[in-house]
Parts: C-alpha cells; structure tokens; sequence
C-alpha cells in the first residue's frame, strides 16, 4: 500500500478547510500574528534511530544528506531543516521527519526496508497531526497564553512537547516570531477554535 | 447634583475635572475619576457601609486598602455582580452600582441588629455546642444561620465576561511597587537581568503616595513618576499595575491577578476583566510593605474609628476629610503625620492621645505644635461612642491615663473621627506562604521575616525596615544582590551602572511602645472587637482562653480569629498579644498559624481564566464529524471524543432510533464510525515475542494477513483490556483498543518496552489519530464492500473470518479487517484520517441499494450485550480471563504479565463471580447497576450474589436482557433470581442464561 496519494484531495481536519483546495489554508489573521494551517505531504516517524548515523542512513535513503541540513551530525534536542524537509528530535532516538516532496509515496515503506539492519523502525504518520504554523512579534505573547516554558530562552529551532491551554503539543519554536505546533489530528479542530477565542485578546 | 461635602480641592489620586456618576444603596452620587468607592464615599459623608457577620453592628470604612475589614459590598448587579468586595480596593467608574450587604430590610435598619443586644447568649463556639443535637436538625439550623450571617449573594447567570491567563519568566520578580520596590526594580532593571515588576495598586508608590516627603528635592510622587519613566524605557523590565500576587508556591512559582478592566464600565471586545499571571522567578524580591494595625478598646468598630494612615491616604489622594473633628490615638510616632494631612483637607484635629509616658520624637511632636494640636501622652481612648442605634457613626471618645495597666480618671472628647495607630505589622502572608518563617521583633512589636526556604530576598517595610531612607537604601542593595543571585552559574554578565540614592530628609523619632488591648473603665460594659471581620472580640478571646483554646491553632478555629477573607490582617497580632496576656507567655511562645493562598480574594472567573468549555476538555472529532452532524446524529461525549449516539429520523423518539438501528444491523447492513478505537502500531523484530509475554495467549504464529483476539491482564492477574492485532507484515503489527483503554495500554506497552524488556526490539507508536476507521456489519455487508472496492475480491475465502487484506474504495488505499463486535458478518475498514471522510461517503452511496443505515453508539452497544462481547462494564478491574470463560486461552508454558497471580487463592476461589446472560421475566427493565439477589423477602442484610454489568432492550430478541457477574454463575443456569435497584424501589425477576444471546456458535460472523 503506497503511503500516500498524490492524485487525489485530502481533507483538512479544520472544519474550515474541509472543503477548500490544501492549498487554500484557513487563516486567522491579527495584527501582529497570523496562523495558518500546515500540511506537509509527509510525516513519518523514525524509532530507535539512537546515533546520528543511524538518521543519515534514513535521510539518504530518500535523497537527503546530512549537508542539506547544515549539520556535521543530527544531535538530540534539536531541529533540522531544509528547503524540503524538516527533522524534529522529540524523544530519546526518536526523530520526525516531515517532508514536502510529494513524488516519495514510498517513502515510510522506504525507510523501514533501508533500516532493515538497525534497530530503527519507521512509522507514517502522514495525516496523524493538525500542524498550525504561526508567525508574527505577537507570537511569544500569543503562546504565553498557554505554554509554560520559558520560551524566551530556547535557542533557535527548538523542539518539546509541552502543552498550550490543555492541549497537548509539540511546539517547534524557529525564532521568537516563528513556530509550528503539532497537536493530533482530533483535537485540531478544537485547537483552531481556542486560537481564534485567545487572539481576541491581541485585537 | 455634586454634594461632596467633605471633599476638598485637593488629591494627587483624582481629577477634579472628570466627574464619575454612580450609585450605593439606590442612591446616586458623584465621584471622581481616580477614586475608590471607598474614597467617593467618605467625600460624600456616607460612614454607615455594612453591617457586621455576626452581630449586624453598623460598621464603616476603616482602612484605606487590601486590609478593610469592614467595608465589603456587593458590586455591579445582574450576572456580573460579585459579593465581598472590599470597596477600598475598588475603582469608581462611571455608572457603578454597589449595595450593603448582609443587612435586611436596609444597612439603617437592619432587623437582624436584635443579634447585638443579643451577643451575651452568643460567644464563640456557640453554633458549635447549641446546633449539635439532634444531627438530623443541621440541615434546618444551617439554613438559617447562612441567611443570618450571609456575606452577599453570588450571580446564579454565568459570567458574561472574558478572563485571560498568561505565562511569564523572570531572572528577577520585584513585589510591591513603594520606595523599596521602586529601588529594587530600578537596580535589578539597570543590572540588565529580566525584571518583572508588580504592584496592587494603579498607581505606583505606596505609602509615598501620601507623604509630603521630599526625594532629592522633589516632592515623592514626582520622584516615584521619574523612577517609573525609567523603567518603561528598560526593555528588559516588565511592568504590572493593579495586579495583586495572591500565591507562593514551590520552585518559586507566584500567581498574580491583574485587574485589566475592574475599573472600567464596559470592556473593550475581546478584552479581558482579569488575567492570572503564571511567574517563574529565578530570585523573588518581597517589598510588600506593611500594614498599620489597630489597638482594642471599647466599641472600637463604630463608624467613624479609622487606621490613621487610611486618614492620611484619603486625605492626601483624595481630597476627603473623613471627619470634622479628630482624635488621633497612637503608640507611635507615625500617626503625628495625619494632623496635616487632615488640616490640609480642613479637618481639625482636637487631640492626640499617645500611649507612651514620654510621647512622640522631636519630628512628630513638631507637627503637632505647628497645627496647635493638643497632646495627651501616657493615655489612651478607653471607649467610643455613637449616637443611640450607632448608625450615625462616632460622636465622642474617653480618654484615660493609662500606666501600668492600670486606668486613671477619664475625659470626654466630641468628635466625628478616631484616627488609630497602633503599630505596622510587616506584610509577611507572601513570605509566609513560601514556607518562611517569622520571628517577632520586640522593639518593633511585629513579626519580621527570619527564615528563607526559596530564592527570595525581601526590603523595605516587610522587614521591619520603616523609614523611607532605610526602605530606599534596602530596596537598591536587594536589587542588585537578586540579579546576582539570578545569573549565578550562568554566563551572564550584569551591567555595572550602580544606581544613586536619592537624598531626603533625616527623621527622629521616638520608639514605638507595645499597646494592644486597653482595659475597659471600672463598671462599664462595651465590646473591644479584636477582628472586625468575623466579629470576634477580646471576650471570645478570653473565653477561648478559659475553656483550654490556648495553642495559636485552637484559638484561631474555636473563635474564627483571622479566618475571614482579610486573613486577620489587622487583627492577628492583637489576638496573640492578648492571649499571651492571659497565659503568662510572650507573643512568639504563643505562636503564628501560616498565611495561605490567595492572600486576598480571587474571582472564579481568573481561577478558570481562558480555559473553559470546549478550551477546558477540547474535544476529539473523527474525520467523520461533521457528516453525522450534517445527518440527523445526536453526538455524545465518551471520554474527550465525541462520537454519534443515535441518528434520528423524523417522528422517531431516541429509542425508536436505537431499536431501529439494532434491527437493521442484524437484518441487512449498517455501518458505524469506529475512528476512536484505539490504535497502535507495533513495529520490530521482536513485536510477536514482545505480544506473547503482553497477552495471556499465543502470539509466536500469527501469520501475516492474520488477526488474533486477546486479552491483556495487570500484573495483579485482572483483565485491563481486550482487543484485535493483526499483523500486517512480517515486522508490522496493526494493535486496537477500546476507545476508553487506548492511553493505559499504550503506557503499559510503553512501560514495558522501555523498562521491563529493553532487549526486545520493539517501537510503539499510537496511530490513533492517522487513521480513520468504520465497521461495516450486517448479513449483507460483504455486498457493500464488494461494491465500493475497487476491483478486489471479497470472498469469505479471500477475507475470511480475522483476516485481513488491502484494497482501494474510490482510489483510497483502505486496509480492511473481518473483525466483529456487533456478531455480525462485518468488517473494519480503517483508512488514512485525510480520506476517511470519502471513504466513508463511498459506503454510504454503495449501500443505498442495500439499504444501509447508520448507527451509532446506543446501537452497538446493544449489539455487544446481544452478542455478549465484553466492554468497560464488565472490565472493571476486579475480574480475570476465568471469570469470562477465556480459561483456556491462557498459555500453560510461557510466562505473561499477571501469569504468577492467577494461582494466588483468592483467583482460583471456586465462589468468584463469573460472567452470566440475564433475561427480564416480568418484561420489565433492568435496572443498570442492580445487585443479583436469591429471592424476595429475606431480612436484611440480604447476600448479593453479584451485579449486573450491562443492559438493554434487545430489539432483536424483543426482550429486557442484560450481562452481569454472579457468584458460582454456572450454578444458577437456567434458575431464576432476582436484579434488585433498591434506590429505584425495582426487583425484577431474571433467568440465568449463557451471556451470548445471538448466534452462540458464531456462523453469522464467520459466514
């Protein structure tokens, strides 16, 4: 069974979307923040990937090297992006890939075959996450709403799990004016809601 | 019309120019914008406030802040009115609507006063020992009582309004905004580290705000103004106005509620009336200054006594002159300050009297020569007087020489004002609350801060520190040693601009002597309250005395002393000081009870703050939500998901449609939305070894394409949950649960994986949300998905009963399962989230022909309990794989989790209840959660012989059935006994029968 299909429409988790073109995101738009759905083609989930090597063999397998990223080595912690494809560490040997390239339909089968000899293992998780990408100078205040962390401390591309109100999240923060927060699929709905009765607040 | 007759043109708080109209009792008033309520009203003459919990005496205002004991109103009115509110504490806006509370017919003449005359029949603990007998009538005494001692009415409406909540991180958190905190954000701020400031009040200050001080040759507030310009321009100080830290709690985490539109008439949209501010800080700054606390004597609660520094603030910010004619009593030099501040307000002070033998210090006594104010040392007010019902507030005062406890021969002075000072009391409750301990200055006659448990430093006032040069010199040091002491460790280097002390003027003054409790005359009779709010006076002090109350503990609880919503702030140390009196102890052997959190009140609405309804338990939604909206379905919450109950029709009531349902399944085809099964992905080399130590059955020889039921136990031995895995490919296991089990068991997988077998190579992934899932049940199911396939052969030979295959519905890649729980020929199909609404769709438009109808959960639940499939009703975490008949699925020679319990003895009792069907005799319901009896009429205690689990009307069967655990239940088949609901007074007469009622040997499901 191919991962994904590329030909036919997939249906956003946000009502609001249900019925537009994925290209064709909902918004919500203050000034001083926007937010607007993500919806990469790929998420697959790598386990077991405990050394740096091990990552570079799955990221070379599907046309990806370690360059690309701008990283000698993939580190826990953090976060590793190219123009296709983002690496998220969120847990010890864990890593999320998600990726744009659409031509890849393989991709998790891919993987798991090229991992085959490790202990790693890949699992898809393509349509598993509401992913809300957010930008703006408003976005600390905006994610202090909810989120305990002391986020004005975080280095540049980091990556946890943490909550937002009582949503359970994994925030990648890229600066203080940029961050994607990934929530499971079945609470994004009720996430979008929260976000446009908490930006009220910043009218 | 404007009638602020004891208002003058004068006030650093308000503008004279902006007239605020507003309402207390009905009546209209004029205020000004900056005011208080408390301060509108003293301009416009009106003393009588409230009346008092217990005895209904009239009270006044008597403080100027967060300390009123007094003055509480109901504010606003409809569904945003709020009791309690301290109207010292609130802003005047325009339009404003407070009442009295706890007074009938009115605050003037309020018929429960009669409780006054009379107070002799009830002291402390007389609820206590006069309502024990009988217990039954407590219900009826209690409802009384609360109507006496009410303390206003709650809105019965929901808040219409918004209320926010906010994170925030600090190196360094400075509270309390008067000099010493001004110099502790100020160098804190300029050392670079990241300071927040908070402070209660609108404006910044503290007591500066009514002094005549001069800082560095200007007058305080101009000074205070050019420190809060600063720090608005430091980007790294946050500052926070009318916001109060009401917490302290471990790891130096503070709450704080910002009052963001308390003193607004109308919110701006989306603004929000409170935020509770959730602080983390490195270092804790407590500058929270002090609090002035009264002395006891003789109906010292009349309207019209005041603390002397609430004089001075409304005087000074105000322009209000709370009286004509004052007396000021004192035991210290600190109330000398408010002969000119009333005098600059046309108030005219008469006399003060000073408890001390030698009186003031050069500074005060001078303040009191140049306004000509006669001075009475070595004596105290011993009594006060009002006029015949007291409404009218103070009309005199007797003055006495007071040495050695002993009272001299007394004086009478008219007057309209008391103006009383017995010492400071350090603001602690913060300090308190963070575990710190006090220790009481003997000099200073106050508990001072000893002893920190967390980073925190305190200045100022709260230190006992009382002069506003050691307030400022404290404040700067503590700033700066806190940033240190934040970035200590870290690579940070702080700026190294010290920050200048501003000059200002040297004070002398003579040292405060002890004064707590003044004697009454010989003869006289009058209450001293000691506190004002929960109406306890020195007399239930003594008593609790006598009666053995004598730790600080009993005598806070026997007599409510400090236990109202002030915290005892202006009487706990009164209290201490008397019962160390009576005892023969100090006030340290007496002892301090702790402040707790909030240190003042807190609405619910900032304690819920943003998180609320759907943002409070955000709800799950399938992929096919809003098609069963869109479709007639009553959706219901099973857990955070909501998932469809039944779909009506027209005409139909909810049973007709369940039964409808039930009918259909079992005569044609139906399919239902599955997506909130649990799912889990098991992936690796070792996942079949890894199954068979998790499940009590085999697992080694799934082959590929192939589901396996099984049943999961805890370790103790008893069932946690049941489900299907269906290996997909050699290392690629497909895991579901039920809906309510998906989160335990993937932690008990997890916990298992990671910590009891890591050499398994085995990756756990929940796959809940990827996948979209429904289950197509019915004789003519297979006819369905033979027609929405794409070209796949559906044959019970290609998919037979637990198998599994791939295929395509409309191009969508779908993985279907022959699994059933309705008992149905049936099949799961789950499919990628973003797909599933199409897929499901497809069904639904093949099925037409088919007749294929909805269902939702009401539905097949009552095909479970026809099929007797267990669910959460029977998994109750007292029952095992024996109980339900599954005995021989058990593995005799590999171990499993909860293996080595099932031979403890009470597993293998032969007497266990054990997993039966249940038919209705009588056609009546059984009731869910009855106990299965004998018979009728046995004497109580009646043996239960164990429960029901499940029912339902079966449609199909067209009786009452149901499933339940009985003791020995393969005893009693075919007996009849007996489903007793003593709470809903029914005993229905059930068969004992085999728990699956339909097609027992399974050839529906596997045909």
């Amino acid at each position: 069974m191919a991962d994904i299909q590329t030909s036919i429409q997939r249906k956003s988790a946000l009502k609001q979307a249900a019925d537009q073109p994925s290209d064709q995101a909902p918004v919500i738009s203050i000034d001083g923040l926007n937010i607007t759905e993500y919806r990469p083609q790929i998420i697959a989930q790598i386990n077991g990937a405990t050394e740096s090597s091990t990552l570079q063999i799955a990221l070379s397998t599907v046309g990806f090297n370690a360059e690309q990223f701008n990283a000698a080595q993939f580190d826990s912690g953090h976060v590793y992006s190219c123009d296709e494809a983002t690496v998220l560490w969120n847990g010890p040997g864990m890593w999320m890939l998600v990726c744009e390239n659409a031509s890849r339909t393989n991709m998790v089968s891919e993987l798991n075959t090229a991992l085959q000899d490790t202990d790693a293992t890949v699992t898809g998780l393509s349509q598993s996450r509401t992913i809300l990408e957010m930008e703006g100078e408003k976005l600390l205040d905006f994610l202090y709403t909810g989120c305990p962390v002391d986020l004005d401390n975080c280095p540049p591309d980091s990556c946890f799990s943490t909550q937002f109100g009582h949503f359970n999240i994994m925030l990648h923060l890229k600066d203080s004016q940029h961050a994607n927060m990934y929530v499971y699929r079945s609470f994004g709905q009720a996430l979008w809601e929260h976000c446009q009765h908490v930006v009220e607040e910043f009218e | 019309m404007n009638q602020q007759l004891f208002r003058a043109q004068y006030g650093t708080a308000i503008d004279h120019a902006k007239p605020l109209n507003f309402k207390f009792n009905g009546k209209a008033y004029v205020g000004y914008e900056g005011d208080t309520l408390a301060s509108a009203l003293l301009a416009n003459g009106v003393k009588l406030v409230g009346r008092s919990f217990k005895y209904h005496r009239p009270r006044g205002i008597m403080t100027a802040g967060v300390e009123e004991p007094n003055a509480m109103v109901q504010l606003r009115t409809g569904n945003r009115t709020e009791p309690n509110i301290r109207c010292t504490q609130v802003e005047l806006f325009d339009g404003l609507e407070a009442s009295s509370q706890n007074c009938w017919p009115s605050v003037d003449f309020d018929v429960s006063a009669i409780n006054n005359l009379l107070s002799p029949l009830f002291p402390a603990g007389f609820y206590n020992k006069t309502f024990m007998w009988p217990t039954s009538w407590w219900m009826k005494y209690e409802h009384r009582i609360r109507k006496i001692a009410g303390l206003g009415v709650a809105p019965i409406e929901s808040d219409p309004d918004r209320y926010a909540k906010r994170f925030a991180h600090c190196d360094v958190l400075v509270v309390g905004g008067g000099a010493a905190g001004l110099m502790a954000a100020l160098s804190a701020g300029k050392s670079g580290v990241r300071t927040l400031f908070i402070d209660d009040n609108a404006v910044l200050g503290g007591a500066l705000r009514d002094s005549v001080e001069t800082l560095d040759g200007s007058p305080a507030r101009e000074w205070v103004e050019s420190i809060r310009e600063q720090l608005v321009q430091m980007k790294n100080v946050r500052m926070l106005t009318r916001t109060t830290v009401f917490g302290y709690y471990d790891d130096n985490l503070l709450l704080a509620c910002e009052r963001v539109g308390d003193h607004l008439n109308q919110l701006a949209p989306g603004q929000p009336r409170q935020r509770i501010w959730w602080i983390r800080a490195a270092q804790v700054v407590l500058a929270t200054g002090s609090i002035e606390r009264p002395i006891v004597f003789g109906n010292n609660d009349l309207p019209g006594v005041m603390l002397s520094s609430a004089v001075r603030s409304y005087a000074r910010q105000y322009g209000v002159r709370c009286g004509d004619n004052a007396v000021i009593m004192t035991n210290n030099d600190s109330a000398y300050h408010t002969i000119p501040a009333l005098t600059e307000v046309a108030g005219k002070v008469l006399a003060i009297v000073d408890s001390r033998p030698n009186g003031a210090g050069k500074t005060a006594l001078a303040l009191a020569t140049e306004h000509g104010v006669e001075v009475i040392n070595g004596s105290v007010v011993v009594n006060a007087k009002g006029g015949a019902r007291q409404t009218k507030g103070l009309t005199s005062v007797d003055i006495h020489p007071y040495a050695e406890g002993e009272l001299g021969e007394g004086r009478t002075i008219e007057c309209d004002l008391l103006a009383v000072s017995g010492g400071w009391n350090p603001t602690v409750h913060l300090f308190s609350q963070s575990l710190g301990k006090l220790g009481f200055d003997d000099k200073l006659t106050c508990f001072i801060p000893k002893t920190s448990v967390r980073p925190q430093l305190m200045a100022g006032a709260i230190n006992g520190e009382f002069t506003t040069q050691s307030c400022l010199t404290e404040g700067a040091n503590v700033g700066r040693l806190a940033a240190e002491k934040a970035v200590a460790g870290k690579e940070i280097a702080l700026h190294t601009e010290l920050i200048g002390l501003p000059t200002c003027e040297q004070v002398v003054e003579n040292p405060i002597e002890a004064c707590w409790v003044i004697p009454l005359a010989k003869g006289k009779k009058a209450k001293r309250f000691i506190d004002f709010q929960n109406d306890v006076a020195s007399s239930d002090v003594a008593l609790a005395y006598r009666e053995g109350y004598q730790s600080v503990e009993h005598l806070k609880r026997y007599t409510t002393l400090g236990m109202g919503t002030d915290q005892g702030r202006t009487s706990n140390v009164n209290g201490l000081a008397m019962m160390a009196q009576l005892s023969g102890r100090t006030i340290p052997e007496v002892g301090t009870t702790t402040f707790r959190a909030p240190f003042s009140a807190i609405s619910m609405g900032a304690i819920a703050s943003n998180e609320t309804g759907e943002s409070f338990m955000p709800l799950r939604r399938t992929p096919m939500h809003d098609w069963h909206v869109e479709n007639g379905a009553t959706m219901v919450n099973v857990g955070l998901w909501q998932r469809a109950q039944y779909y009506s029709r027209a005409g139909e009531t909810m049973m007709d449609a369940i039964y409808r349902e039930g009918k259909q399944v079992r005569e044609k085809v139906g399919i239902v939305d599955v997506s909130t099964l649990g799912t889990i992905e098991l992936r690796g080399r070792d996942v079949a070894e890894f199954l068979n130590r998790v499940y009590i059955n085999k697992w080694m020889k799934l082959p590929v394409g192939k589901a396996r039921y099984g049943l999961m136990l805890r370790e103790d031995g008893h069932v946690t949950d049941d489900g299907t895995t269906t290996r997909i490919s050699e290392q690629e296991y497909y895991m579901t649960t039920t809906t309510a089990s998906a989160g335990p068991v993937m932690s008990h997988l997890e916990f298992y994986a990671q910590t009891v077998w890591p050499e398994l190579n085995v990756h756990i992934t929940s796959i809940t949300d990827q996948w979209g899932g429904m289950a197509l049940a019915g004789p003519d199911s297979r006819k369905v998905l033979e027609k929405a396939v794409d070209d796949c052969d559906v044959s019970n030979d290609s998919i037979p009963f637990m198998g599994y295959k791939e295929a395509t519905v409309d191009g969508y890649p779908v993985r279907i399962f022959r699994i059933t729980f309705s008992g149905e020929r049936a099949y799961e199909i789950h499919v990628s989230s973003d797909y599933a609404l199409s897929v499901w769709e497809a069904f639904i438009r093949e099925g037409k022909v088919f007749d294929i109808i909805t269902y939702g959960t009401e539905a097949l639940s009552l095909l479970r309990i026809e099929k007797g499939h267990i669910v959460g009703g029977e998994l109750d975490g007292r029952t095992t794989a024996a109980d339900f008949g599954f005995a021989g699925m058990q593995k005799t020679e590999e171990d499993f989790i909860g293996k080595r319990s099932l031979d403890r003895p009470g597993m293998t009792d032969e007497s266990r209840k054990t997993l039966v069907g249940l038919i209705s005799e009588n056609g009546e319901a059984i009731k869910r959660g009855s106990q299965l009896i004998e018979k009728l009429g046995d004497t109580p205690p009646v043996k239960m012989l164990g429960h029901i689990s499940s029912e339902y009307y079966s449609s199909n069967l067209q009786q009452h059935i149901g499933m339940g655990l009985l003791e020995k239940g393969e005893q009693w088949m075919g007996k009849t006994i007996y489903a007793a609901s003593p709470l809903t007074d029914t005993y229905v007469p059930v068969k004992v029968v085999n728990h699956v009622f339909i097609d027992p040997n399974g050839d529906r499901a596997r045909g």
